[in-house]
């Protein structure tokens, strides 16, 4: 007999004689956000404290038409005092550098693409956030993102990059609360997704 | 649908210790994936730990790397007797701030030497921090049923943690 998990969706057998068991993956949906209009924030709120880490994963847009380009920001709890920093590599497809932001009130995940971009073309990227209940740690991210604007060569940034990042939150409170917004303070365009999942 | 990930055992630190080791890997998963978040109570900001797969001391690893230092980007390659998981925290780094890290395994129980990629950061509220994206390889065709870290100049501090995951 198969048994369904709600919440996973996977598949499992009974314990009975002659089946195998199977056992429910440790990779569950927490939530999902996909835009059906513009909207300046993007958040994940009463987070369960039952996993062991915390996945996002995202595709963004901002509604800039300044360059191709956004920032995305992201902050915990509801909390917007300097307590967060930010250190990259990144590569433009000819040189390399590095950005570092401490003491500031976000993490900057960069980057998401811009309405300056071309059409339909969001940025892309994977942050995990380990051990976001432990109450005796300063909470940390680690992301790869990018984008590319379908240019052939050049040093331009605005022809696209990638970035492998990290932050830090000063707190050791658990992470209940994720918020999201744009470097530009512009809305994130419609079909955004933002998808937030749990890791036993 | 949900990715195939089964957590296969989460090692957390409680009292200071050298080494921790998965043992009796299960050989029902297409991949590994092992992720820490590590501190260590040498008194600079930074550790590194060595890495090994199956028994310590056989067969040998290369390793290249993309390094941000928060002033510059570098690159560098090493080939030694253990794989230098670097960086993470030191007891010398920002008060509560661990490192974080990923191993990706890809075939673990193929018949081929072992590659496998590095993700880790030791990030603080300070400028001078390190962060990798690392490939090595093991020299070695053995299926992988075992692996060991050993903290490099420190200990591990409590609350480490470190977890394996087996992929499908």
């Amino acid at each position: 007999m198969a048994i369904t998990s709600l919440k996973s969706g996977i598949s499992t057998r009974s314990g009975m004689a002659g089946n195998t068991l199977i056992y429910p993956g440790s990779y569950e949906s927490i939530a999902t956000t996909t835009l059906s209009s513009a909207a300046s924030t993007i958040t994940f709120s009463s987070i369960p404290s039952t996993y062991t880490h915390l996945q996002v994963r995202f595709i963004g847009k901002s509604v800039t038409t300044n360059g191709t380009y956004d920032a995305l920001l992201m902050r915990f709890n509801s909390d917007t005092a300097t307590n967060y920093s930010q250190h990259a590599i990144i590569g433009n497809g000819t040189s390399a550098v590095v950005d570092v932001n401490n003491g500031v009130g976000y993490i900057i995940v960069d980057p998401i693409t811009s309405s300056g971009a071309i059409a339909n073309n969001f940025g892309v990227g994977i942050i995990d956030i380990l051990d976001y209940t432990n109450t005796n740690k300063f909470k940390t991210i680690k992301n790869t993102s990018g984008f590319d604007n379908n240019v052939t060569g050049g040093t331009n940034f605005q022809y696209g990059y990638k970035t492998e990042s990290s932050g830090n939150w000063r707190s050791t409170s658990a992470i209940s609360t994720i918020t999201f917004n744009t470097g530009s303070a512009s809305n994130f365009a419609q079909y955004s997704q933002f998808a937030l999942y749990g890791i036993a | 649908m949900a990715l195939n990930l089964f957590k296969i055992e989460t090692i957390e630190i409680t009292n200071i210790t050298s080494s921790i080791t998965f043992s009796n890997i299960p050989q029902a998963y297409t991949d590994l994936k092992l992720v820490g978040s590590v501190r260590s109570n040498v008194g600079n900001p930074y550790d590194f730990i060595y890495f090994y797969l199956n028994t310590p001391g056989v067969g040998a690893y290369t390793q290249r790397l993309i390094r941000g230092d928060g002033s510059s980007v570098s690159t560098q390659t090493n080939s030694v007797s253990y794989y230098p998981l670097q960086m993470i925290n030191g007891n010398g780094a920002t008060s509560n701030t661990f490192g974080s890290f990923e191993v990706y395994i890809p075939n673990y129980r193929g018949s081929g030497e072992k590659s496998f990629s590095v993700d880790i950061v030791s990030e603080t509220n300070s400028s001078g921090i390190y962060m990798d994206i690392q490939s090595g390889l093991w020299n070695q065709t053995a299926a992988i049923t075992a692996m060991t870290l050993a903290s490099g100049s420190g200990l591990y501090l409590p609350y480490s943690t470190f977890t394996l995951y087996g992929i499908l």
